[in-house]
């Protein structure tokens, strides 16, 4: 005879199976890539695990986009989707993916760099993930929203404290899975140094000059609207905000400090020939003074406890009291390398890079993403 | 392979709940016990 | 639309109506009220973030259910009474030397992994019924522990709320071994001699050692202290030398340590003692899982965003009590994600080691609050004490002095900076 306990513990399991189940499709369909539809300048499609074939087939292994002129000149590199939370950098990828022509030199893009972070979202983020932004025919086209770091189905268990290769320099151990800590990386190290080492490998076969690596931070990090360079990008990047200030842009150079190890605009520089930028906007989402969390937030971002928070004086925050939408975000890196390039184009003439078909900043802010996507 | 090992240690653990949970007499106990398994076995499943 | 106050409000009263009208475990409580706080917040029933938000504890699920079972362990192997004998039979004649050597002992696990629950699950259940056998309340000695467990979290060199905040504000973990001591230390010394004072009375060494559980080194030898010394060594190389030593985290640390068990002692049963360890261990569990559902619906209805926002509207001349709210998280990882970040803003131009090693003191006290009440809810469990909130109440005079030792620190930032720099 089936006893009383019994029953209750069927029926315990079996609400916890409903709740399971359907969670489960939730997380799941967060592993299906986005289709993309590169611009008719793209000449090959080739893969990270092409540098690192230990990749091959793992989340980590994400389609990297060639677009060569076929004129001799410098090869570019833009990596978006570094932290699957910050949508601009994808979104800004997609965009010059999707629109890019190159006359002289060639343009390698990555639209997502931590693939393994968009596969799931953070627990107490109340991340949505997935928002829409309509195309130029009035299409919803739908994005994933993910995770900072690598998804812990593919890089567990966390140590506690994560100690950085080569440096030594510790961490949270949360940021042993983010991609933006682990340059240079190392073949035997973790899934996500392997990513790290991979895109090492990539910048330094395929002789990258120039290089680009998008994020958005929260609106109270101090380095925020930002172009972080290199010392040896000091002379373009102070250039090129001089001639965005004139477009009425404003951008604070910051010089990547050499103490802080494991970043882009580090170790890129430092352990290979590519000048590295890194481009921070302003991302209400991130916040941890962010309001409601939805959707909104990110192709909006109208927040009003920034909107107090700012008004409060209290803290320093880089936010527009009339939000900080996704189009004005993308417009701002897509402006960025734009500028950044030129003024990389006025000493490098002979690995000079030309881009043609790429909309500027006035022309994402007026007509919207969607405008210039398929 | 620390991975699958962790995953062998999660595994275990939820065979231990699931045997609390059908030995306990108190629901309300029960319900903690379901909601404790629900983290462990969509990590053992890989899921989450 | 629900107004983010009432939403909280509503969510810690059905937290509080769950407990302590209809008696159900806080972890449901906690989670019931996060239904509630989703759905007042035009959320409906969103199951994939009720799950999600029971992930977001589970590496610290795990080091409690394997400390658990490793405890369990040392238990039935004999280890566990033959330390706590030993301990008071060396040290009785100095009862304040004692009661200080016995609470850096209980930090000492925390101090290794950043957890204070740690520090109670090993360290903490080793000592209690010693101290209990010397004549200290048990209230008393579930407050003694989960003081040190605290201080055992903010101690270095490992400090996951200073780690949390770091992450937040781009800030490395380097140079904060000196403030962490600071924060840390001399207020675990002063809550040692203020309950050596306050609650150990004479006691008459030839009564205590008979109700303690009888000693077995002579049965098994050095090898009874095998999976122990296993646990501390590979723990302390792993932090210290981890350029050398494999990583293997907590918990597998803490298995390992447990097979390691079999013949170093008594002998006994593992998957009887796992369950006995789990059904311990479980409602602590439980409330990891129902917070972590509470924390994600505070975020996704705006709760938390309002709680971060209002710190920063305190009138400037109360600026330095906006860190007084960070215990009231109840999480001292949540408090250190949550409002630490901001508040290190608000206090730039300041040395930020040292704030942030004092609001990490500060945050750290979460552990010790409602809802959750981890500290208190383990250490009662240990002790045998059953209204877990008596042992935060007998704390209050420790946490009000810690406190006001963390706004000290933030105060004379700067000057403590030039002292210990």
């Amino acid at each position: 005879m089936i006893k009383k306990h019994h029953i209750t513990a069927l029926l315990a399991f079996a609400w916890a199976a409903i709740f399971g189940v359907v969670a489960s499709l939730d997380f799941a369909a967060m592993h299906k890539s986005e289709e993309i539809f590169p611009s008719p300048a793209l000449t090959k499609v080739g893969h990270l695990s092409d540098y690192f074939e230990p990749i091959r087939g793992s989340e980590g292994d994400v389609e990297v986009y060639y677009f060569d002129s076929g004129v001799p000149g410098g090869t570019a590199l833009i990596l978006g989707g570094t932290h699957p939370n910050e949508a601009a950098s994808n979104i800004a990828a997609t965009l010059i993916a999707e629109n890019i022509g190159v006359t002289t030199g060639r343009v390698l893009v990555v639209l997502r760099a931590c693939n393994s972070g968009a596969t799931c979202t953070d627990p107490f983020e109340a991340y949505p993930q997935f928002f829409t932004i309509k195309n130029r025919n009035g299409k919803d086209r739908k994005f994933r929203f993910g995770s900072r770091v690598a998804n812990p189905l593919h890089q567990w268990p966390d140590p506690l404290v994560y100690t950085h290769f080569p440096s030594g320099q510790r961490l949270s151990g949360f940021e042993s899975r983010n991609l933006n800590r682990s340059y240079p990386g190392r073949p035997d190290g973790t899934f996500t140094e392997k990513i790290g080492y991979a895109i090492m490998q990539m910048i330094e076969q395929e002789n990258i000059d120039i290089s680009f690596d998008l994020h958005e931070a929260a609106p109270e990090i101090p380095i925020i609207n930002a172009i972080v360079y290199h010392e040896k990008g000091e002379d373009i990047a102070l250039n090129a905000v001089l001639e965005l200030e004139m477009m009425g842009l404003n951008y604070s150079p910051e010089l990547s400090p050499d103490n802080f190890r494991g970043l882009s605009h580090r170790e890129w520089g430092d352990r290979s020939r590519t000048i590295p930028f890194l481009m921070e906007v302003s991302n209400p989402i991130q916040g941890r003074l962010r309001g409601k969390t939805n959707a909104d937030l990110i192709t909006k971002g109208v927040s009003n406890s920034y909107k107090l928070a700012l008004e409060s004086g209290a803290l320093r925050i880089e936010y527009d009291p009339e939000g900080e939408p996704l189009d004005r975000r993308v417009a701002r890196h897509v402006q960025g390398i734009i500028t950044l390039i030129e003024a990389y184009n006025v000493d490098h003439k002979k690995k000079a890079i030309r881009l043609v078909n790429l909309p500027d900043y006035h022309d994402i802010v007026d007509n919207g993403i969607g405008f210039y996507l398929h | 392979m620390l991975f699958w090992i962790y995953i062998v240690i999660t595994l275990f653990i939820t065979v231990v709940i699931v045997t609390e949970l059908f030995t306990e007499k108190d629901w309300k106990k029960q319900i903690a016990l379901a909601m404790l398994l629900l983290p462990f076995v969509l990590r053992v499943l890989l899921i989450k | 639309m629900v107004s983010e106050p009432v939403i909280l409000i509503a969510m810690l009263a059905v937290f509080a109506l769950g407990v302590f009208w209809m008696k159900i475990p806080a972890g449901v409580s906690l989670m019931l009220a996060a239904v509630v706080g989703a759905f007042l917040g035009g959320e409906g029933l969103p199951i994939r973030h009720l799950v999600e938000g029971g992930f977001g504890f589970l590496e610290a699920i795990l080091i409690i259910a394997t400390a658990m079972i490793f405890m369990k362990v040392v238990e039935a192997t004999g280890a566990l009474g033959t330390i706590s004998y030993t301990m008071i039979n060396t040290l009785y004649r100095f009862p304040t030397l004692l009661m200080i050597v016995i609470v850096i002992f209980v930090m000492f696990p925390g101090m290794l992994t950043g957890l204070s629950s740690a520090c109670i699950l090993t360290t903490g259940a080793l000592v209690a019924p010693g101290l209990m056998a010397m004549g200290m309340p048990p209230l008393a000695v579930g407050s003694l522990i989960a003081m040190a467990a605290v201080f055992g979290e903010v101690a270095p060199p490992i400090c996951i709320p200073v780690m949390l905040i770091g992450g937040g504000v781009d800030m490395p973990y380097i140079g904060f071994t000196r403030p962490l001591l600071l924060a840390s230390f001399p207020m675990a010394i002063a809550t040692a001699v203020y309950f050596r004072f306050r609650y150990l009375g004479a006691f008459d060494i030839n009564e205590v050692l008979p109700k303690l559980a009888k000693p077995v080194y002579k049965e098994y030898g050095i090898r009874l202290f095998i999976p122990l010394a296993f646990v501390i060594g590979y723990m302390v190389l792993e932090q210290s030398i981890p350029e050398f030593i494999p990583h293997l985290g907590v918990p597998l640390i803490f298995m390992l340590g447990a097979i390691l068990g079999f013949g170093s002692g008594n002998r006994f049963n593992f998957f009887r003692v796992s369950r006995a360890a789990i059904r311990q261990a479980m409602p602590v569990m439980a409330i990891l899982v129902g917070v972590g559902m509470f924390m994600q619906i505070l975020t996704l209805t705006g709760v938390r965003g309002y709680l971060a926002t209002s710190a920063l509207f305190l009138p400037e001349g109360v600026k330095y009590l906006a860190a007084l709210i960070m215990p009231f998280f109840g999480s001292a990882y949540a408090s250190a994600s949550i409002i630490g970040v901001p508040l290190v803003y608000v206090f730039i131009g300041k040395n930020e080691l040292v704030i942030t090693a004092a609001l990490a003191l500060m945050a750290a006290m979460g552990d010790l609050m409602p809802p959750p009440s981890l500290l208190c809810a383990y250490a009662a469990q240990i002790v045998k004490v059953k209204n877990h909130f008596t042992i935060l109440k007998n704390n209050l005079i420790p946490i009000v002095v810690t406190l006001i030792s963390g706004l000290l620190m933030i105060t004379f930032a700067e000057e403590i900076a030039h002292v210990i720099f």
